[in-house]
């Protein structure tokens, strides 16, 4: 799996045929570029170049940053708790609101408050995540003042960027955890349960929402991607330090080892997760071993 | 569009349209004309410049001129004109980038559910590699190594939409070649392609009907969001994303140049969002999620 990633990353940035071409400047002698082609030994065939960065990846080495003239792996990792804070937040955020609105609109069904919960979670899910942020700062930084407009470094600083990056998984969650949850309050187990005379309350709450679990939390395995593509967006508005501004910056001073460095990151970070989210199903239900 | 078409003949069947859905289609109807008959809706030039008299002109409602209702840029250009022509861009890169990735992900589901064997090995391998990358995150990279433009933004978007479409058919068509027709028709020594044409195909367009809507939706969002990083379509071509990248520069000063093309994309989104959803559970309530 990681070495089918790792071949992507490495074609994908020899799609354009020479990175030679998109790095050297205007001025650049055909000499200069013969030079710089075979210092970066892309003089050799394409499955040796690959051989040769696939062996430095697995010793840590992702090449040399070409604007920061530092190891991009150093880059990336200095990025990478930044993503992984703000990824963090949002999906903690979307599961705070989402989880207790799924569950409210479901218990009651048709009412006006299920009918907003709908309503806003559609929207959510349809506003584009840019233009959520740009409004966001309108409001709240320029207009009342109240927040950083961007960077980082306290927790005000991640209250933006969490709320923008959430919007859409809220939205996707709060939906699920509803239909979900309606097909539990249905079921014969809940019957049972609320015939023992237990609380309705201990009836939804234990019973209903351990029937949503489980795709809540194949949910977040699935927008674990989408999460670190908002995040790409996001943090490039917000100018927030992440591994996403790093990719948008590197792509801009076409720093193609950079760029590679930090997509490679982003797809181990998906495939972790969907990993774990695979691990605890089994925690999740006993019936799934395996 | 395609959902349109979709729901009609389940109208007459059902007979209730829920008003949400009616609203939705109405102002749906209303942004794909406007941008079909841009040149005769829009009430001046998108590219008309004027600096000296019209620059950074707030909308009507906000004590601004009729004349331009939703006010002008920085260069003096009417927005609503500007939003107009930009639905042309969005509408024609989410819809042409749909019929690519539904193409690709109808044939390979069909193939790799179907024949299976190492055909269905290959691609499966493929759409899990893929899908470890942000969809916008490698159209990011793509566009970025290919340059800005539209034919590539179609291109990128369409080839890197698949996987979703490919997933999905397959398993549907692992279970078709399943039902006991396909496999009498299997035993009678039908051919391959009659089979697929008379019995798989039509056993999968519902699903890739509904797919496309949710697909159509990515891409608009996807093209606004390459636009505004400056990777999509260049300028001076007016599109959402664009608008709303050149507006951020004059944020404080001109809320409307940012925040109104944002309401394009949204009511767009939102109406096919609500319209997909609204033909899903009519027509194959297993896709809920």
């Amino acid at each position: 799996m990681l070495l089918g990633v790792s071949f992507a990353v490495f074609a994908l940035s020899h799609l354009s045929g020479d990175p030679v071409s998109l790095m050297v400047g205007p001025t650049a002698t055909q000499a200069d570029i013969e030079a710089l082609r075979q210092s970066m030994n892309l003089d050799r065939p394409f499955f040796m170049q690959y051989a040769a960065f696939l062996g430095g990846v697995l010793q840590g080495d992702f090449g040399t940053s070409l604007w920061q003239h530092q190891p991009a792996l150093g880059l990336v990792l200095e990025r990478f708790p930044f993503t992984i804070q703000l990824a963090a937040a949002a999906l903690f955020l979307a599961l705070l609101v989402a989880v207790p609105l799924g569950i409210l609109s479901a218990v009651y069904r048709n009412s006006l408050l299920d009918r907003l919960a709908i309503g806003t979670s559609l929207v959510g899910q349809s506003v584009p995540g840019f233009w959520l942020g740009l409004l966001l700062i309108l409001l709240f930084s320029v207009t009342l003042r109240l927040l950083p407009t961007g960077g980082s470094g306290s927790l005000l600083h991640l209250i933006l960027p969490a709320v923008t990056l959430a919007a859409f998984t809220m939205g996707r969650i709060a939906r699920l955890v509803r239909t979900n949850m309606l097909d539990a309050l249905n079921s014969d187990a809940l019957r049972t349960a609320r015939a023992k005379g237990l609380r309705e309350m201990t009836v939804v709450l234990k019973h209903g929402l351990r029937n949503a679990a489980i795709p809540i939390v194949t949910l977040i395995g699935l927008d674990a991607s989408s999460l670190l593509g908002g995040a790409v967006i996001t943090e490039t508005i917000f100018a927030w330090p992440g591994l996403g501004r790093l990719v948008v910056q590197a792509i801009s001073q076409r720093d193609f080892p950079l760029v590679q460095a930090a997509t490679l990151c982003i797809a181990v970070i998906v495939v972790a997760v969907n990993l774990i989210v695979d691990l605890s199903y089994s925690f999740l239900d006993p019936r799934v071993s395996g | 569009m395609t959902t349109q078409v979709a729901s009609e003949p389940r109208r007459r069947r059902k007979g209730k349209v829920p008003a949400t859905i009616l609203v939705s289609a109405f102002l749906l109807a209303v942004i794909i004309v406007s941008a079909v008959a841009a040149p005769f809706v829009a009430p001046h030039d998108p590219l008309a410049q004027d600096l000296l008299n019209r620059s950074l002109l707030p909308p009507a409602f906000a004590g601004g001129s009729w004349a331009y209702p939703l006010g002008t840029d920085a260069l003096g250009r009417d927005l609503l004109s500007r939003i107009i022509y930009g639905g042309r861009v969005s509408l024609l890169v989410g819809l042409t980038a749909t019929m690519i990735a539904g193409f690709l992900g109808l044939v390979i589901g069909v193939l790799a559910g179907y024949f299976g064997g190492w055909l269905d090995i290959v691609f499966m391998r493929v759409a899990d590699v893929q899908q470890a990358f942000p969809f916008i995150l490698l159209a990011i990279v793509v566009m970025a190594v290919w340059g800005p433009g539209l034919v590539n933004l179609i291109i990128v978007l369409g080839v890197t939409g698949w996987v979703i479409f490919a997933r999905v058919i397959r398993s549907l068509v692992l279970v078709i070649k399943d039902q006991e027709y396909v496999q009498a028709a299997i035993a009678l020594g039908t051919s391959t392609r009659r089979i697929l044409w008379k019995h798989v195909l039509p056993g999968v367009t519902s699903t890739l009907l509904v797919l496309a809507t949710f697909a159509f939706v990515q891409f608009i969002l996807a093209e606004a969001a390459l636009s505004f990083l400056g990777l999509g379509v260049p300028p001076p071509a007016p599109t959402w994303g664009g608008i709303l990248s050149e507006g951020r520069v004059y944020m404080v000063m001109a809320w409307w140049i940012t925040a109104l093309p944002g309401v394009a994309i949204l009511l767009t989104v939102l109406t096919v969002n609500l319209i997909g959803d609204w033909v899903r559970d009519r027509l194959d309530p297993r896709l809920r999620h």
